[in-house]
């Protein structure tokens, strides 16, 4: 208002005002700058970069299917020395806490920052093809290990008619396996509203009454069922038995620079998986069992009562036989059928047709040479 | 030539030169990266025109139209929403110290929440639809807020004292001017809102949506690796809300003729 | 004394705090006004004689003291005492027409019967042909000549003017002097005119009270003889000019050691 008050110094503040003004906004960037660097300091950026010898190893974060990796990492399991220390490997977590999917694995493949990845065939499939990330398969980490959960018990998918189903996505294996047992049924897909969701949500979504049915991988189905959220209508492996799953994926270049590096890899990868088949089957109770579930229950944060049930679920396998290979080009062919991988991405990376390139990109080499010792 | 006639060649020119000089570095830049990551403009653009042309169903079994029109409603509905719950809490909070001091806590306290952390929230407590359009109603919310807030403290206190001098009280003075008065930069925080929650599709589309978006568009396809796919969806959305906020420009723009300011 | 006092002003006092600041901007002020007077107030920069204007409007409260109109106490602002600001205060979205008819809007008027007093007021204040201009498409003058039909058309028992001139030119300034007089002659309204224009307040006033510097009180009320039309440039003029000043110069001076 004009007039209040007691007249102003020419100015415009008086002096002891301007210095406070000049000093809090001294005061506020000063904040901001050290907030700054204290924060980069924390995310690394000052960390010195971690020598080339260091093996960056990715995973998929809470991943029941990776248990193996885990395992060959654990020191009581190798009586003292872990699997990879046996086999003198330096590894570190290319991504601290581990890859929130597989796809975002693949591209930090692309990125240059992984050297081995354990992760799905889906995205190791879809981005080599439509991306032309330089990965190469040279193992297994489990079979089958997904589940179709309902909210309510159903007696078929008929029940499911003119209800929401959620599954991780369109051109996932879990979405072809719905696919699959829709056919197997005589249902047609089109009777159903689908949706997509993130598999950490499925549950919440079930619960508030969102969905009435979903598709997802361990241990997000033993995890719904144990907590009755929802019931188990089939498991994967009455869908599509033997299906394919997690695999061990390498950088094309590194694994052409370190053959010795991956053999001894999967060296303990072969060892890590065969303890655990080993404690799965000496039942509960066991030492070894017990030390599978701790381990499990550790890196997954999940109870013991959802990792025992969902272990039940997975088939843990190294092997690339042609088991494997079978299957790989099956769903190559749907992935390519359904329109998932572009028209013409085979021709255009340089394979003659689906067959070679099953045969081209998972290189059994290195597998051979793991097991013979 | 008109004055304006001139100014309006020049304007445009300026724009279609910047585009210009944009593409050819983003060019210049894929072909040095050389990376199916970084697909190059003319990849892009061709894939973007087939997609629109063709409008063929994608793997998800939708046509590009369906995804398109799924995002445009989820957006103008949560918009909508929140130009609606907005306004009067802010026109009422601009003018009494007493409402803006009970809302403002909440309001600082939720704002910096960005919508992607209240995406289990919104699976949880909304069904389809409500679900996307309250991630695009919390993002479009606080700027619609905040500018209706400062428009109301930043009208001109004289006009008050005139109305009060005039005879208004607290209805007509709310009705007749600091209504009126405000409407401008209302304007302005819808602009703004509306570009918030457009921007905020692609999170409103991870809630479990029905019938596509082109957030989801985009997710799917980049998990794929179909980048010329991901590259055509974004320039698609960035196309789309570039019109969206032009038309509400040019609202403003006749509105503040209207309100005198121009 | 013949008429009576329309605005009682008694033992007014005006108390700024803000955090440690405290100031006293009017002291035990008492004014009388009466009917149909043209009432000017000047004094130094910054005593307050906007603040006493504002507390008549009942846009302030005094800090004691009371104010009475018509020997009823101001609680708030009303219609009844209408009021012409520096800034014009015109509302931008309206038009001159519409302006005008602010306040008999609020009286709920109809629409004809706006229109009409309108249009008497647009007439009076020779704004004919810009009824439906907006106020950005004004000049100064113009603006303040809007401002003063609205506040007329409403009719109220007292017009309050607070340096309407002051943001005007020299020469439009001189115009509106002339202009506000033969308004006030058609209407004879009671107008309290606040500015700090010695010569602008001899031109236009019956009487004028010059104020001491802050606190303020009043200094000295006399009554200017001068018949109307005055000529600014007579020796009359004058005469009360410089005494007006001499008494204004002290009070200046005095301000302006205070307010470093």
């Amino acid at each position: 208002m004009k007039n209040e008050g007691p007249q102003r110094s020419l100015g415009g503040f008086d002096l002891s005002q301007r210095r406070k003004v000049w000093t809090l906004i001294a005061v506020t960037v000063a904040v901001i700058v050290v907030g700054g660097l204290v924060v980069a300091f924390h995310a690394g950026l000052f960390a010195p970069s971690p020598k080339a010898a260091t093996v960056r190893v990715g995973w998929l974060t809470g991943d029941l299917h990776q248990l193996a990796y885990f395992v060959a990492k654990n020191r009581t399991v190798g009586g003292g020395k872990s699997f990879f220390e046996k086999y003198n490997l330096n590894l570190t977590d290319a991504a601290p806490g581990g890859y929130i999917n597989g796809p975002t694995m693949m591209d930090a493949f692309a990125a240059g920052k992984v050297d081995i990845g354990l992760l799905g065939s889906t995205p190791a499939i879809t981005k080599h093809l439509n991306a032309q990330v330089n990965t190469t398969i040279v193992g297994q980490c489990n079979e089958i290990g997904s589940a179709l959960i309902t909210k309510h018990p159903i007696s078929n998918l008929n029940d499911l008619k003119g209800k929401t189903i959620a599954t991780p996505g369109p051109g996932t294996i879990q979405y072809f396996l719905l696919l699959r047992l829709a056919e197997k049924e005589g249902v047609g897909i089109g009777n159903f509203t689908l949706i997509q969701l993130a598999p950490g949500d499925m549950r919440v979504a079930m619960e508030a009454g969102r969905i009435d049915a979903f598709i997802a991988w361990e241990p997000y189905c033993a995890d719904a069922v144990v907590n009755n959220v929802g019931v188990i209508y089939k498991n994967s492996s009455d869908i599509w038995p033997n299906h394919l799953c997690c695999i061990v994926a390498v950088h094309k270049t590194f694994a052409v620079n370190n053959p010795d590096i991956v053999i001894n890899f999967l060296k303990a990868h072969i060892e890590a998986t065969s303890w655990i088949n080993k404690a799965k089957a000496s039942g509960l109770g066991s030492a070894d069992y017990n030390l599978l579930i701790d381990i499990a229950v550790n890196f997954t944060g999940r109870s013991p009562a959802v990792i025992e049930r969902a272990l039940g679920n997975i088939n843990y396998k190294f092997d690339v036989d042609d088991r494997f290979m079978g299957c790989f080009i099956d769903f190559t062919y749907k992935l390519i059928q359904y329109g998932i991988v572009a028209p013409n991405r085979i021709e255009a990376l340089g394979y003659r047709d689906v067959y070679e390139f099953a045969n081209k990109y998972v290189s059994m080499s290195y597998l051979t040479e793991a097991k013979r010792t | 030539m008109k004055e304006e006639t001139r100014r309006k060649i020049v304007t445009l020119t300026i724009g279609a030169l910047s585009i210009f000089l944009f593409i050819s570095l983003w060019d210049l830049y894929a072909l040095n990266v050389n990376s199916p990551y970084l697909p190059r403009p003319q990849q892009t653009f061709a894939t973007l025109i087939s997609m629109l042309i063709h409008n063929e169903r994608d793997f998800s079994g939708l046509l590009i139209s369906q995804h398109i029109s799924a995002s445009l409603v989820r957006v103008f509905y949560g918009f909508g929403l929140a130009a609606i719950i907005a306004i009067p809490i802010g026109l009422l909070s601009g003018w009494s110290w007493y409402i803006e001091t009970a809302t403002s806590t909440i309001v600082e306290i939720i704002r910096p929440i960005p919508p992607f952390a209240w995406i289990p929230f919104a699976i949880y407590f909304f069904k389809d639809p409500m679900n996307s359009i309250f991630i695009v109603f919390i993002g479009a919310f606080f700027p619609i807020l905040l500018s209706t807030v400062v428009s109301v403290k930043s009208i001109d206190p004289f006009i008050i004292d005139a109305a009060k001098t005039l005879g208004a009280g607290r209805f007509n003075l709310f009705r007749k001017v600091i209504i009126p008065a405000s409407t401008l930069g209302i304007m302005t925080g819808l602009r703004i809102g509306l570009g918030v929650g457009w921007m905020c599709v692609v999170a409103a589309e991870l809630v479990g949506v029905k019938g596509g978006g082109l957030g989801l568009y985009i997710i799917l396809m980049s998990s794929v690796g179909r980048f010329e796919n991901v590259f055509a969806g974004m320039i698609l959305i960035g196309a789309l809300g570039f019109l969206m906020v032009m038309s509400m420009t040019y609202i403003e723009r006749r509105l503040s003729k209207w309100a005198g300011t121009l | 004394m013949g008429r009576d006092a329309i605005i009682n002003i008694q033992n007014l006092t005006k108390v700024f705090e803000k955090g440690k600041r405290r100031v006293v901007a009017i002291q035990d002020l008492n004014i009388d006004i009466f009917e149909n007077e043209f009432f000017c107030i000047v004094g130094p920069s910054g005593c307050g004689k906007t603040t006493i204007l504002r507390i008549v409007a009942g846009l302030e409260k005094p800090t004691s003291g009371k104010v009475l109109l018509d020997e009823r106490e101001i609680k708030g602002p009303g219609a009844d005492r209408g009021m012409v600001f520096q800034e014009f205060a015109l509302f931008p979205w309206r038009s001159t027409k519409k302006n005008i008819e602010f306040g008999l809007e609020i009286k709920g008027w109809p629409k004809e019967k706006r229109s009409a007093a309108a249009k008497n007021f647009v007439n009076l204040v020779n704004l004919r042909g810009f009824e439906h201009s907006h106020p950005r498409e004004l000049s100064s003058g113009m603006k303040q000549r809007v401002a003063i039909a609205r506040a007329l058309a409403n009719d109220p028992r007292v017009l309050l003017m607070d340096e309407p001139f002051g943001s005007l030119d020299a020469q439009t300034r001189n115009m509106m002097q002339k202009e506000l007089l033969r308004i006030w002659d058609k209407t004879k309204k009671t107008v309290v005119f606040v500015t700090h224009s010695v010569d602008e307040a001899i031109f236009l006033a019956d009487r004028i009270a010059i104020l001491t510097s802050r606190p303020s009180s009043l200094k000295k009320i006399f009554k200017v003889k001068l018949p109307r039309p005055r000529d600014r440039t007579s020796g009359e003029f004058s005469q009360v000019r410089n005494m007006t000043l001499k008494e204004l110069e002290v009070e200046v001076e005095r301000s302006l050691q205070i307010y470093p």
